[in-house]
């Protein structure tokens, strides 16, 4: 049985340590992937680059996909994994700064799962990715959960 | 033969032709007139030399036959008036006593006749006795006769000097002044083709007084001479004109490439804008949300190696990042308000102030208010924009009135001066009217963060909101009374929607 693993895509070290303290506090204790450009995360999906022979059939059970990123950009990386089979249907949620519409418009126009804005305020940052990790690994149905 | 004379008539103008018919028609009449007058004076003169031969008859003959009547001389009674029938234009004499016919002469005749009969008398010692009648009667068929041989001389006389006068006519009217017309008619037509160079001069002998023609040629001159002055001015308009036209279709080509180049410009900083405050809520919130998030996390995980004092340092560097997260969202939705498109359409402002109201129950907790919101205020703008403006004011209004005990907010609209004007009103804090103009600047507060907290940038927002509607908005307070917000929106298809729905 595979492990519901949670791919972090983050450039920002302090994003990523307080987006695991919250998935810790939260008591989600799933293995978290971080991945901290967009092209690294693709590597870790389709087994190239530094995750050459990654074994590809299993694929993380939620995608937390920040949108600024350096090399390739968030909305690319949707772009590339919604295109290939063996991603297309992977639960993604886009976890970013800005709530600009046009990036709220792409996001769903590329297939995305959900769009959170990071609050400011840290309980509520806390609480959304509490509810996020709830969500996604408890409460849903992914269609990879047969296999 | 005859085709070549209809040819060489068709040569005379009809106008000559139309003179010549009436010159002939007046001709005629004339002659018609002086025949007829010379006609009946010889008529006159015929009958009065028959009057005088009657005269004659009774002064000369009358007592000769008068005396061979009553002496019954029959002889010399045939005599008598065998003479007398003999007098120029008497055709028959008969003398007669009282009883039978005696004695005639010439032959009877009916028709033209002139008779008249003389009583006979004889001088019979003191009376006169009458003792027959002559009756003579003159012939007017010679009179006729010569009436209508003069009348034929003097017809057929005068028709001749007619046709030939008439002929005479119309060569000379031909020579004269037809075909000087049809060569003032040809160059007219050259004229009037633009020819102005060419001058008009006529076939004829120069003379020393001047007729019609001459006068006609120096009118011609002169209106050439104008007609070339005002074509040259003309000319000269159409130039300049051109020249106007090109100036302008310059200077319009200058302004599109100015516009286009203006455009250009604010297009660039349009979109500088739009990644500057892209990067202001991306990268500007990023930090904050280290600054509380990892004072949380001290606060959490490390608490126990803190003071009270520590935890409220904490608590402080938490609340300033928090408010600096508010500033930033409050600055980022002023600058959209300004960029964003207007998309109007009618708003039904009653049922937005109501779910406005409804979602700050949900979000906000300030306490019991009693909302009063007029119904079917509707109006014409453009819906995201005007909902910004509710939130605001009605979130003002509950906040600054969530302090007294009985807060009434009021949501409604008054006429003014034909215009709508909007009010949200509370019963709450109120505010100094001394600093109504600080008010909607942005940053600007009349009440201190730790009295009622804000950023100073909602009421900013609303007058942007409100005169991009073309509207005016306007506060009034009192400290410790309420405030009270008025807006307009000044669209003309507002009121006439409004008109309609009456």
């Amino acid at each position: 049985m595979s492990e519901k693993v949670i791919l972090l895509v983050e450039d920002n070290h302090d994003d990523e340590v307080l987006t695991l303290r919250a998935l810790k506090k939260s008591h989600i204790l799933n293995k978290v992937v971080v991945a901290r450009d967009g092209a690294e995360a693709l590597d870790y999906l389709f087994g190239t680059g530094i995750h050459t022979g990654r074994d590809t059939t299993s694929q993380p059970q939620l995608i937390l996909l920040d949108l600024k990123l350096p090399k390739i950009d968030g909305l690319e990386v949707l772009r590339r994994l919604r295109a290939d089979t063996r991603t297309a249907l992977l639960p993604v949620t886009i976890l970013t700064t800005s709530n600009e519409e046009r990036d709220v418009i792409s996001s769903y126009q590329l297939g995305v799962n959900s769009y959170v804005r990071k609050p400011v305020d840290s309980e509520a940052f806390m609480e959304a990715v509490r509810q996020l990790g709830l969500y996604w690994l408890v409460l849903n149905t992914a269609p990879n959960d047969e296999t | 033969m005859g085709f070549s004379l209809r040819a060489w008539l068709a040569r005379f103008s009809p106008l000559g032709w139309r003179l010549v018919a009436f010159t002939v028609a007046f001709s005629t009449l004339v002659a018609l007139i002086a025949t007829a007058v010379q006609l009946y004076i010889d008529y006159r003169y015929d009958i009065g030399k028959i009057d005088s031969t009657f005269e004659q008859v009774k002064q000369s003959y009358l007592p000769t036959i008068a005396n061979a009547m009553w002496a019954t001389n029959r002889k010399e009674l045939q005599l008598a008036v065998d003479g007398l029938a003999r007098l120029p234009d008497v055709q028959h004499v008969t003398a007669r006593d009282t009883t039978t016919v005696s004695v005639q002469a010439g032959t009877p005749k009916a028709g033209n006749v002139l008779s008249r009969d003389y009583p006979l008398t004889h001088q019979h010692r003191d009376s006169m006795l009458e003792i027959g009648s002559l009756t003579v009667t003159a012939d007017l068929d010679g009179v006729y006769q010569r009436l209508l041989g003069k009348f034929w001389v003097i017809f057929i006389t005068n028709g001749v000097k007619t046709f030939l006068v008439a002929g005479f006519m119309l060569v000379m009217f031909h020579l004269l002044v037809t075909r000087h017309l049809h060569r003032i008619a040809e160059f007219s037509a050259r004229l009037g083709a633009g020819n102005l160079d060419e001058h008009l001069q006529l076939d004829r002998p120069a003379r020393a007084r001047l007729d019609e023609f001459d006068l006609v040629l120096n009118g011609f001159s002169r209106m050439q001479t104008a007609l070339a002055l005002t074509l040259k001015e003309l000319e000269e308009d159409i130039v300049k004109l051109e020249m106007a036209e090109a100036e302008i279709t310059q200077l319009n080509l200058d302004l599109e490439r100015r516009v286009s180049e203006r455009t250009a410009q604010l297009e660039a900083v349009n979109r500088e804008l739009e990644s500057f405050s892209y990067s202001v809520s991306h990268d500007l919130r990023t930090p904050l949300r280290s600054i509380d998030g990892f004072s949380q996390a001290l606060a959490e995980d490390y608490g126990q190696h803190l003071d009270e004092t520590g935890h409220d340092y904490l608590n402080r560097v938490r609340r300033a990042a928090q408010r600096m997260g508010m500033l930033i969202d409050d600055l980022l939705r002023l600058a959209r308000v300004t960029r964003v498109d207007m998309v109007c359409s009618q708003v039904d402002l009653s049922a937005m102030a109501h779910e406005v109201v409804t979602d700050l129950r949900g979000h906000k907790s300030y306490g019991a208010a009693t909302f009063v919101i007029e119904p079917g205020l509707v109006a014409w703008g453009a819906a995201p924009l005007l909902r910004i403006v509710l939130e605001n004011l009605i979130d003002n209004a509950w906040k600054y009135s969530s302090k007294v005990a009985a807060a009434q907010i009021e949501f409604g609209a008054t006429q003014q001066d034909g215009r709508t004007v909007y009010f949200v009103r509370d019963n709450g804090a109120g505010f100094d009217m001394t600093y109504v103009d600080k008010l909607f600047g942005a940053f600007q507060r009349l009440h201190r963060a730790d009295e009622f907290p804000g950023t100073g940038v909602g009421l900013a927002t609303v007058q942007r909101i409100i005169h991009r509607h073309q509207g005016e908005v306007r506060a009034e307070g009192r400290i410790a009374e309420g405030a009270a917000f008025y807006f307009t929106l000044g669209n003309a298809g507002f009121r006439t929607d409004q008109e309609t729905a009456a």
